[in-house]
């Protein structure tokens, strides 16, 4: 039984994030700067984080990322936002094992840090590394998107501490 | 509830900071010289250059197979004014008119920048 709880809580985890980057697709939110984007799906990778271990979090990261190509995106921006969620994994996952950092912090880290992902892939990729020069205002833009999505992953968890919708794995 | 400690806001602060000091580096004004040229780059090739100056005065569509891009150059600036992509990022962009700037359309391989060389 507590399996099956799993599967369904991961699944459900894998579907709210693809729809809430069918969501940001719809928020005008376009600052002519290559990369730059809201992240609210990086508030399920949050949560995931806090309630899941890490391979667990890394299936539903690979699985929302692929999903949501499959479904709205295309190829190329495919390989760029596996590469900074990938990136922003890794440094999250890092951060969270030290318990020292809050939720919010990790959330910018890791915003900051998709965006470093994201950017080195396009550059290896179109073989041009100027394009770093975007990088300060990337991460000037990460800062208060990840305040946000880290705020909103905070209240989440603190309403779905009180139910019995999450699974915990910790 | 406390959501951020002041350790960390300081740490966000400085590094916004960083950032803020960056941007301005890279947006100073470079003096004006000649001999700029337009190059824009698809797919890791050259697909055109084209020299820069006061009065060049011209429209480019660039067609391939990962879609297209309508670039215009005119008054001293250059801009992406139509695209086909999803995110409009490179039409959103601001014109590119010193040595440096450069507009990119990561989902068609597509930049535009201004050289000297």
């Amino acid at each position: 039984m507590k399996n099956t709880k799993k599967i369904t809580y991961i699944s459900l985890l894998i579907a709210q994030a693809m729809i809430l980057n069918y969501v940001e697709r719809l928020i005008p939110f376009n600052v002519g700067i290559p990369g730059a984007k809201l992240g609210l799906a990086n508030i399920i990778t949050l949560v995931c984080i806090e309630t899941l271990n890490l391979k667990n979090t890394l299936i539903v990261i690979l699985l929302r990322t692929t999903l949501s190509a499959a479904m709205f995106g295309n190829v190329s921006a495919y390989i760029y936002s596996v590469c900074g969620a990938l990136l922003s994994f890794a440094v999250m996952a890092f951060c969270i094992k030290s318990k020292k950092i809050s939720l919010i912090t990790i959330s910018i880290i890791g915003a900051i840090f998709h965006n470093l992902g994201q950017l080195s892939a396009a550059a290896v990729i179109i073989e041009n590394y100027r394009i770093g020069i975007f990088l300060p205002f990337l991460v000037l833009i990460a800062i208060p998107t990840g305040l946000f999505v880290g705020t909103c992953s905070k209240g989440l968890l603190s309403y779905l501490y009180r139910t019995d919708l999450y699974f915990k794995e910790k | 509830m406390i959501l951020l400690k002041k350790r960390e806001i300081i740490i966000i602060l400085i590094v916004a900071i960083f950032a803020a000091i960056a941007i301005l580096l890279i947006n100073k004004e470079s003096p004006a010289v000649s001999g700029q040229y337009v190059v824009i780059t698809v797919n890791k090739e050259l697909y055109k250059k084209i020299p820069f100056d006061n009065d060049t005065c011209e429209t480019i569509v660039v067609q391939t197979d990962l879609g297209s891009n309508t670039i215009v150059i005119n008054n001293n600036s250059v801009n992406v004014m139509d695209a086909d992509c999803p995110d409009l990022v490179c039409v959103n962009t601001k014109p590119a008119t010193q040595t440096g700037d450069m507009i990119v359309c990561l989902p068609h391989r597509l930049i535009v920048e201004i050289t000297d060389r």
